[in-house]
């Protein structure tokens, strides 16, 4: 039993990527075709640790067209969303995640971007389950939610990039999900789609006490540092491109206890900036 | 006599003041607004040095002993000498387990993955540990029998830790109603880990990693964490994250 049990899977699948096995969970029949097919060749029997729980409500007339698709990490939400396509990509996306410390193309970093009025702002991942529960307070900040836990940042120009797809998989992939539910609405989850500068970075402050401040960029550059993924692959590359990323940006650190509070605070504050 | 590095390489724990600290040419620094973070080709995590270690990171350039800088550092700041002595030796010992000095062996910490490693199965022995706990009192996982235990994986510096300490500090009440205690094996010394803890009011009995790897979590990052029963083994799977570990938290606490 976990906390989840009660949202009524009806299909599961399990998979092997790299050397991680697990399952896939979810609420729709359709889902699960879709996963079976668009995921078929790392399909393998059963595995029972459920990494990723999908629920996509019954499309209407059985189900209500304001229904969000929620993607659940665990027992965390990290995607809420009306439009299947944005959650299946979402899916895709921490799939493709699994295989980044094995990478050297770029430097991954377990952190998302999000638009905090207006201004791309990189956050450690570990603040996407708070921003679900945040809901439409969110929203109300000017605070936009991320499709990805994990950044690329381009060993050249220091720039957050797209990931590059590694995964084999069918080209037109999400095309065959919108075929599961009707998109109820439009989609408002964020990927990194070009290149693109990160105008700020918030992170813990190095003092749990500390309010909203400017932090040092030293200390952004080890943090986000420790966020990343593959830095035993591109070696200094990586931490070089790191440092040219956090020197471009401004840097905030704030009390993490309460991390809601914290981007309610610095939304006011990139409010004043934007 | 100054201990020069050679070919050998020794421990971190076996350096003295003696020994002449000289830069790996491999490692990249990058310095931001004075503070410096440092990699050594190969290694899997960065090193960070606050202002002050920088500066004492800039003189590792194999022409003085620690204990000669120790001497400088001492004049220049008017500071007690053996303070600044220690200092300057946890230090010299950190920055060389994470493989930045000629001399000393790199000691791998917990790589970060995506992957989920599997840890002890249900009902086998936690790998044996003997780490000092905040008062330097050695601690090995027998002395925790008799009681279930609550391990966790702890970083003061992981953000994910952070942002589950309100809840464990929440929980901690009933895990203690229920007999369970709670154990952090935490990265930094005590006085890193204070300040979030007591904001928080949360009393776990810290056991100090030293930047170590340590068996029982390897190849883990933070925050995970085992629930030991009365006789050192495994009451549950290895939960890893900060969605997996406060649900493990809350289970032990019965709800």
């Amino acid at each position: 039993m976990d906390k989840l049990d009660h949202l009524g899977w009806v299909v599961s699948v399990s998979f092997a990527i790299g050397d991680v096995r697990f399952a896939v969970r979810s609420t729709s029949p359709a889902f699960g075709a879709w996963l079976s097919d668009a995921l078929g060749s790392f399909v393998v029997d059963d595995v029972e640790e459920y990494l990723y729980s999908v629920v996509v409500p019954e499309p209407p007339p059985r189900g209500r067209a304001k229904d969000f698709c929620v993607l659940y990490k665990g027992s965390s939400a990290i995607v809420r969303t009306l439009d299947p396509v944005a959650l299946g990509r979402a899916l895709l996306a921490e799939l493709e995640g699994l295989g980044f410390h094995e990478r050297a193309d770029a430097l991954y970093v377990m952190g998302s971007v999000i638009d905090v009025s207006g201004v791309p702002t990189l956050v450690p991942s570990s603040v996407v389950p708070t921003l679900m529960k945040l809901g439409r307070r969110a929203a109300k900040l000017g605070i936009g939610i991320p499709g990805e836990l994990a950044v690329a940042i381009d060993l050249e120009t220091a720039s957050v990039v797209p990931v590059r797809p590694s995964l084999d998989l069918p080209d037109d992939v999400l095309e065959r999900l919108a075929d599961t539910r009707p998109r109820a609405g439009s989609n408002s989850v964020r990927f990194v789609e070009t290149s693109e500068v990160v105008g700020a970075i918030l992170v813990p402050a190095r003092d749990p006490r500390s309010p909203l401040q400017t932090a040092r960029k030293g200390y952004v550059l080890a943090n986000l540092a420790g966020l990343a993924l593959n830095l035993q692959e591109v070696g200094g590359r990586g931490l070089e491109a790191l440092g040219r990323f956090v020197g471009s940006a401004s840097c905030y650190e704030s009390a993490w206890t309460d991390t809601g509070d914290a981007l309610a605070r610095f939304a006011d504050l990139m409010k004043g900036t934007a | 006599m100054n201990e020069r590095a050679g070919a050998e390489e020794k421990g971190a724990a076996e350096i003295v003041g003696a020994f002449v600290p000289l830069q790996r040419p491999d490692v990249t620094t990058v310095v931001l607004d004075g503070e410096a973070v440092a990699l050594a080709e190969g290694a899997a995590s960065a090193f960070f040095l606050d202002e002050l270690a920088t500066l004492v990171w800039n003189t590792f350039d194999g022409s003085a002993s620690l204990d000669e800088l120790a001497e400088d550092f001492a004049n220049v700041f008017v500071a007690d000498l053996e303070v600044v002595r220690n200092d300057i030796l946890t230090l010299t010992r950190n920055i060389g387990r994470a493989g930045l000095l000629q001399g000393i062996a790199y000691e791998p910490p917990a790589e970060p993955s995506y992957a989920w490693p599997t840890g002890v199965g249900l009902g086998e022995p936690i790998p044996p540990f003997k780490l000092p706990d905040a008062d330097g009192h050695l601690v090995e996982v027998s002395d925790l029998r008799g009681r279930q235990v609550l391990l966790v994986n702890w970083s003061p510096r992981c953000g994910f830790c952070t942002a589950i300490a309100p809840e464990l500090s929440e929980l901690q009440p009933e895990l203690s109603a229920r007999g369970v205690e709670l154990v952090f094996i935490t990265l930094g010394d005590a006085d890193e880990n204070r300040p979030l803890l007591e904001e928080l009011d949360l009393k776990p009995r810290l056991l100090l990693g030293d930047g170590a790897e340590t068996e029982v979590f390897a190849g883990v990052g933070t925050p995970a964490a085992y629930l030991v029963d009365g006789e050192g083994r495994a009451a549950s799977q290895l939960t890893i994250g900060a969605d997996k570990v406060p649900s493990l938290a809350r289970s032990a606490a019965g709800r």
